[in-house]
């Protein structure tokens, strides 16, 4: 169900990727931007995904314990 | 006469009314006041002026003509019209009249140009660059080498018709004379016509320094203008040598032209009287261009200078004939050489005329030689030391200095008689021999002439041998009558202002040319060495600037942007610093001169006072000597001789001498031991130190001295003495033995140095103020000889090219630098005035090009972690583009936390706003590297804050920003509580309750990173292996892309993409989903790590409790079937692809290409820039199939290992996240965090110090150290797994030339 919002995610990056692709000012130097903006929302996304899909579906629950705090021993 | 005088006066008004017109029309106000209204003359005077003339000339005319005062009735009196020449000029063509008035370019009569064409003329005029140098330049005689120098006659022969125009018709009708404009844009021949037309050709595309002919023909529009300024005949064309604004025409209308090309007019330069006919056969100039020396038909020579009146001119009746020709001597103004119709040619000297021009006699010539018939031209050569004669008898003579002494006419001989057709007949236009005034043509005078068999003829001026016969019988379909050279010069007086503004630029990077050439067999090894000499100079400057303790002064701002500095400008620089030099070594010596005599002195000073007080005690002791007779075996020098009785007074008279002097004080007591020895004590020394140190000039050292006296007795000993003193270094000083003497020798020898002080201290004073003079300027000085030095340098790489005299540079430069290249030639052609422009032309070759990446502040430190891995193939793919996010993203991936990069980011925030102030100091090394590397901080900071978001780290404290995913039951003492799912998912980044999940908190972040180094690092080797498409596309290897590229990423995607996909694939399984019975829908959750592992244990199978989805052994099989069919594909299908090419090519006869090292590398004559192509030393490779295979087999198992570790490798990136947050955790809670529950002041106290411990490990170990080692690591990624997948790095750097390095690189 929320996994679909990766694909969604996807979709947004491939289209800010299609923005910064045509939107990047012409110059000598259009390459690098136009190559740095796609880049960086490509890793971004990526990142966001990862950790995204990762806590998706968990397979273990986080845990503590009091008597740690109480007992001061961490 | 006087009717006719009227006639001709309306004509004239006439004409003078219809310039006027035109000129009005044109509304050309500035130039139409030149043409006054026309007053009626006074007829009655023969000697009539013109009337815009009248005011000025009022006074008596100066004009002083032998022939109208009657001395010398020249047959052609203008009077009587009774000449054939005059007759024919008032009745026969009687509008052939001179024409009066100065001319615009507009008003005048033009049969070729019209409105349109004389505008384009004058942007042909305005391309033209000028230069004026009164006097020129005076270089030294070369040395004229008796034998054709060969370089010379292979330039010659090379000389050939450089247009493809069948004709140029340059004038209406024949020429009679033409020239070459000196500028170096435009080749500019002009050449006057028989009905008194100029024409003006641009002798476009010409780059040639020699063009000669003006007969030739073509089809396409030759760039032509022509107007009529002279009524008839045009005789001689001359370029203004002083100001090549000024083009002199002459013509048998009577007038002297001056074109001026800023005036755009002919002006008239010389007009006679209305009534004089001179019609002009010949002109010349003298080397200031002010005066013009004529000849006419009437046998006479005058001259007029043209800072007088128009009208006045001096004039000689020299010959009874027409006068053809007349030369000034290059030389030497004061001779000029005349050639006449009546078979003479003759050598005259102008003040020897002069001087006779108030006699009656002619004048007389100092040397003359006949031809059998007319003599034509007469011509010096440029050297002044030879004529070259032509004439109508089939001769072209030589006549030349036979001594030193060039002027010497009486000694002049008759040299090679060369045998020439000269039989113009009427139709052509007689030959004249015509030297070349090229700089070439100084190391070997040669004459150009036209031969009836239509060629153009070259002969030596030293032997008179033909050297070449010009010939092209399609082109040259007429007689090559008129010759003229272009004065250009070799270009290396281009050469080095261009490499100089090439410099500045620094974007070319030049080849060696003459590689094989050792390093003092260069052509400028000369220039190099007197820059040298200057930098030794200056240095020489420096350190006794440094002694005076003087500073330079700093360079003004922006030195490299100084222009190129002229070969003159050098010199000078030169003659200034040898003259600073000169005086500054003659005050240094004098210094020393003055300083050794200060010091004499002053020891003499000493030694006055110290012996004056020895002197006083040997008179008092003079009592005790003698009463000591017996007892004292101290004074063993007086006690024991006999002749110690003598009193002191009698010292003289018993021969007793003294010596007094100084010595160092180190060295007193081996002199008296030496002394003690040597005279066996025979004497009495006394001592006194100098209380004050002296300088010792030599040495600048301070010296403590002493004074000694040595009484001795005989002269032998005194001589000894004297003889020990000085091979011991002591100064001895005569001093007189009378008190009164001292104390007059002590007064001079004060006053003295007195005087010596005063002058010492001037001396020091004007050497301060010379070398303060000189620190003002030393700085400069040095760039400017720097940047020479270098320019020198890199012309010694380029090749001369002895047949056209020129330099050539080949060199790499990025193609988008072209144009600015060819914009910084332009500029150093224009500043230099030079004849030729540079030639820039592409070549295409198969050398490897070094590698140039334009990048800016920002590009530039990414761009550099890329080239210290290996500098890129030339256009092959370049890493560095993506290392500009990738590398700070994989970094921030290790580093991610949003405090850090806060930080981070603060300092790179500092480096970039302050960077100008940065790039001016000197910043430290490690600083300069932070500094280097500022966007690269910047942007590592940016994305660590957005990974630290991502994993919800700020300080090792999460955020809570979204809604968790899990809801924490009530907390109870000494209970593990589990948070309960809510369905939730954190929206961006890491759930803080993972934070709150101390338990187990770890187990899921350690499999978060790694499956996302995992996921990470396999995007970013396949987006590597992708970029192999681009390199094999570019070199022209398709076929690898499927013999290369697809197995790769077959094999890489087949094992790890797959891992890749499992992993999404887990994650995006609800493991614990249940179905409507309760029950699990999968198993469970499979281990990864497991499957991978036994696909490759056991392929085929899968166990049914570690199964991830159905059909998954299945496709694992196909997977592994896949990625074994990639080993041998990749192995051999690459090697084998290669034979079978090899061997095609070979089928079809073709040979390995072997050119060698001929290098031709500039392109031919007719080749009009594009490029050829150079084959210069291809170093193909011989195909070996064995070596091939090899290579593959050792690069097949390196691609399936590396896979495997690379992949490892990233792990790297899950290992150092985990590191850096449990790390950042473990500060926090060993320090600040102890302190958040302490009450009380000593709660506040702690949790300061806590807070500094804290904040000091944060950025000392958090953000350094971690920082650096995260960052190798990211680098380690980049250069091993993702550069080795593409990257050959085997490139050359592109090093251009340019002075800012230079300079940079030596001050550093």
């Amino acid at each position: 169900m929320s996994g679909w919002n990766v694909v969604w995610g996807a979709l947004v990056t491939g289209g800010l990727c299609a923005g910064s692709y045509f939107g990047a000012p012409r110059g000598e130097n259009q390459t690098v931007i136009r190559t740095s903006l796609i880049m960086t929302l490509v890793c971004c996304y990526l990142m966001w995904a990862i950790t995204y899909l990762a806590q998706l579906h968990p397979i273990i629950n986080p845990k503590k314990s009091d008597f740690a705090r109480n007992a001061d021993t961490l | 006469m006087g009717e006719k005088l009227s006639e001709y006066e309306k004509e004239r008004l006439e004409n003078i009314r219809r310039n006027k017109a035109i000129l009005q029309e044109l509304d050309l106000q500035p130039l139409s006041n030149h043409i006054k209204p026309a007053t009626p003359p006074k007829a009655k005077e023969t000697k009539r002026k013109a009337p815009k003339r009248e005011k000025k000339e009022v006074t008596v005319p100066q004009r002083v003509s032998l022939r109208l005062k009657g001395i010398a009735a020249a047959p052609a009196k203008p009077e009587n019209g009774a000449s054939a020449y005059g007759s024919s000029l008032t009745e026969v063509a009687p509008k052939r009249r001179r024409i009066e008035g100065d001319l615009t370019l507009q008003g005048i009569e033009s049969k070729i140009t019209d409105e349109k064409d004389t505008k384009g003329f004058l942007n042909l005029l305005s391309g033209l660059s000028h230069h004026r140098d009164l006097g020129g330049e005076e270089e030294g005689p070369r040395e004229i080498s008796a034998k054709v120098p060969k370089s010379l006659l292979t330039e010659l022969q090379s000389l050939s018709v450089r247009h493809e125009w069948r004709t140029v018709k340059v004038t209406p009708e024949r020429i009679y004379a033409c020239v070459f404009h000196p500028s170096p844009q435009k080749v500019l021949a002009i050449a006057g016509d028989k009905l008194g037309n100029i024409g003006f050709w641009d002798v476009n595309g010409f780059t040639e320094t020699t063009a000669d002919e003006d007969d030739e023909e073509s089809e396409k529009e030759p760039v032509v203008y022509a107007y009529q300024p002279h009524a008839r005949t045009i005789s001689c064309l001359l370029m203004n040598p002083a100001d090549s604004t000024k083009l002199l025409s002459s013509s048998y209308d009577n007038s002297i032209r001056v074109f001026d090309m800023q005036k755009q007019s002919f002006v008239e330069a010389f007009v006679p009287d209305d009534d004089i006919e001179i019609p002009f056969c010949s002109i010349d100039t003298n080397r200031e261009g002010n005066t013009i020396y004529f000849s006419t038909q009437h046998g006479e020579v005058g001259f007029h200078d043209t800072r007088e009146k128009l009208g006045v001119f001096k004039s000689y009746q020299i010959a009874p004939k027409k006068i053809g020709c007349i030369q000034l001597n290059p030389i030497d103004n004061n001779y000029m050489v005349t050639s006449c119709n009546d078979k003479t040619v003759n050598i005259w000297d102008k003040r020897k005329m002069i001087s006779n021009s108030r006699g009656t006699d002619k004048p007389i010539s100092i040397f003359s030689h006949s031809h059998s018939y007319a003599a034509t031209a007469a011509y010096w050569s440029p050297d002044g030391r030879s004529i070259a004669s032509t004439g109508y008898d089939d001769r072209i003579k030589l006549y030349s200095a036979s001594s030193e002494k060039a002027f010497d006419y009486a000694n002049w001989s008759l040299g090679p008689d060369i045998r020439h057709d000269n039989h113009t007949g009427q139709w052509v236009t007689m030959f004249r021999a015509t030297w070349t005034g090229n700089k070439r043509a100084q190391e070997h005078p040669y004459f150009v002439i036209g031969n009836m068999r239509r060629f153009v003829d070259i002969y030596s001026g030293v032997t008179g041998d033909l050297l070449v016969q010009l010939e092209d019988q399609e082109r040259i379909s007429a007689v090559p009558a008129v010759n003229a050279f272009h004065p250009s010069t070799p270009n290396i007086t281009l050469a080095q202002p261009t490499v100089a503004e090439l410099g500045e630029l620094g974007v070319i990077q030049f080849r060696d040319l003459n590689p094989d050439v050792n390093a003092f067999q260069r052509a400028f090894v000369n220039e190099i060495r007197r820059l040298d000499e200057l930098e030794r100079q200056l240095r020489f400057f420096d350190t006794n600037m440094a002694k005076m303790d003087i500073q330079a002064r700093p360079a003004p701002e922006l030195p490299y942007s100084s222009r190129a500095r002229r070969a003159q400008e050098i010199d000078d620089l030169a003659d200034r610093i040898r003259e600073h030099e000169a005086r500054i070594i003659q005050m240094n010596e004098s210094h020393e001169t003055l300083q050794k005599r200060y010091l004499e002195l002053t020891e003499l000073r000493h030694v006055l006072r110290e012996t004056a007080v020895f002197f006083e005690e040997v008179n008092n002791r003079q009592e005790d000597i003698r009463g000591s007779f017996d007892e004292s075996d101290t004074a063993p020098l007086l006690e024991n001789d006999i002749e110690q009785q003598a009193t002191i007074e009698s010292s003289q008279r018993l021969n007793i001498g003294y010596v007094t002097g100084v010595i160092a004080r180190n060295r007193l007591q081996t002199f008296e031991r030496v002394l003690w020895r040597s005279l066996r004590g025979n004497l009495y020394m006394n001592t006194a130190d100098i209380d004050e140190p002296i300088v010792d000039p030599a040495t600048d050292e301070l010296v403590e001295k002493t004074v000694f006296i040595i009484f001795a007795h005989g002269t032998e000993v005194i001589n000894k003495i004297r003889k020990i003193s000085d091979s011991m270094g002591a100064n001895l000083y005569a001093i007189d033995d009378t008190a009164d003497k001292r104390r007059e020798a002590t007064l001079e020898v004060t006053a003295r140095i007195e005087d010596l002080n005063n002058v010492l201290s001037n001396t020091n004073n004007t050497r301060r103020a010379e070398l303060t003079n000189i620190a003002d300027n030393s700085a400069v000085w040095t760039i400017i000889v720097k940047k020479e030095k270098a320019t020198y340098h890199t012309m010694n790489l380029f090749n001369y090219d002895v047949g056209r005299k020129c330099l050539i540079a080949e060199g790499w430069c990025a193609t988008n630098d072209i144009p600015v290249i060819q914009n910084a030639l332009k500029t150093a052609t224009e500043s230099t005035g030079s004849n030729l422009s540079s030639i820039l032309t592409e070549l295409h070759t198969t050398k490897k090009p070094p590698t140039y990446h334009r990048t800016n502040k920002f590009t530039e430190g990414f761009q550099n972690l890329i080239d210290s891995y290996g500098v890129a193939r030339y256009r092959e793919v370049n890493p560095g583009l993506f290392t500009i996010i990738s590398f700070p993203f994989l970094f921030a991936v290790m580093f991610g936390d949003v405090g850090h990069g806060f930080l981070m980011l603060l300092a790179a925030l500092y480096m970039v706003l302050n960077e100008k102030q940065w790039m001016k100091r000197d910043l430290g090394e490690i600083t300069s590297m932070f500094f280097g590397g500022r966007y690269l901080i910047l942007l590592m900071a940016a994305f660590s804050i957005y990974t630290g978001f991502i994993y919800n780290d700020m300080f090792s404290q999460s955020l809570h920003i979204f809604k968790s995913g899990w809801d924490w039951p009530a907390e109870r003492v000494n209970m593990t509580v589990e948070a309960v799912s809510n369905g939730h998912v954190y929206a961006i980044g890491l759930d803080p309750a993972w934070h709150a999940a101390k338990d187990n908190n770890l187990i899921f972040t350690n499999s978060y990173k790694m499956k996302q180094a995992i996921v990470l690092g396999v995007i970013h080797m396949t987006f590597a292996i992708c970029l192999q498409v681009y390199n094999h596309a570019f070199y022209g290897h398709k076929e690898f892309i499927w013999a290369e590229f697809l197995p790769q990423i077959l094999f890489m995607e087949s094992i790890f993409g797959y891992l890749v996909l499992c992993i999404v694939y887990k994650w995006s399984v609800n493991w614990w989903e249940l179905d409507a019975d309760g029950n699990h829908i999968h198993n469970s959750p499979p281990s990864l790590l497991n499957m991978l592992i036994y696909m490759f244990l056991k392929p085929g199978t899968v166990d049914a409790s570690e199964q991830l989805y159905p059909g998954q052994a299945t496709i694992q099989t196909l997977l592994i079937l896949i990625a074994v069919v990639c080993v041998p594909w990749m192995l051999l299908v690459k090697p084998y692809l290669m034979k079978w090419e090899h061997n095609k090519h070979k089928a079809l006869g073709y040979q390995q290409v072997r050119e060698g090292d001929n290098r031709v590398s500039y392109e031919d004559e007719d080749d009009n820039g594009a490029g050829t192509v150079i084959a210069d030393d291809s170093e193909e490779e011989e195909f070996d199939f064995s070596e091939e295979m090899i290579h593959q087999t050792i690069h097949t198992i390196e691609f399936c290992l590396n896979c495997i570790s690379n992949t490892a490798s990233y792990l790297r990136l899950w290992a150092l996240s985990l590191a850096h947050a449990q790390l950042s955790s473990v500060l926090w809670s060993m320090t600040i965090a102890n302190f958040f529950g302490v009450p009380g002041i000593f709660g506040a106290i702690g949790l300061v110090v806590a807070f500094a411990v804290w904040i000091n490990g944060t950025v000392g170990i958090l953000i350094f150290m971690e920082g650096l080692s995260a960052f190798l690591h990211a680098l380690r990624l980049h250069w091993v797994e993702f550069n080795g997948k593409f990257y050959y790095g085997d490139g050359i750097m592109f090093e251009p030339f340019s002075f800012k390095a230079i300079l940079e690189a030596k001050s550093a």
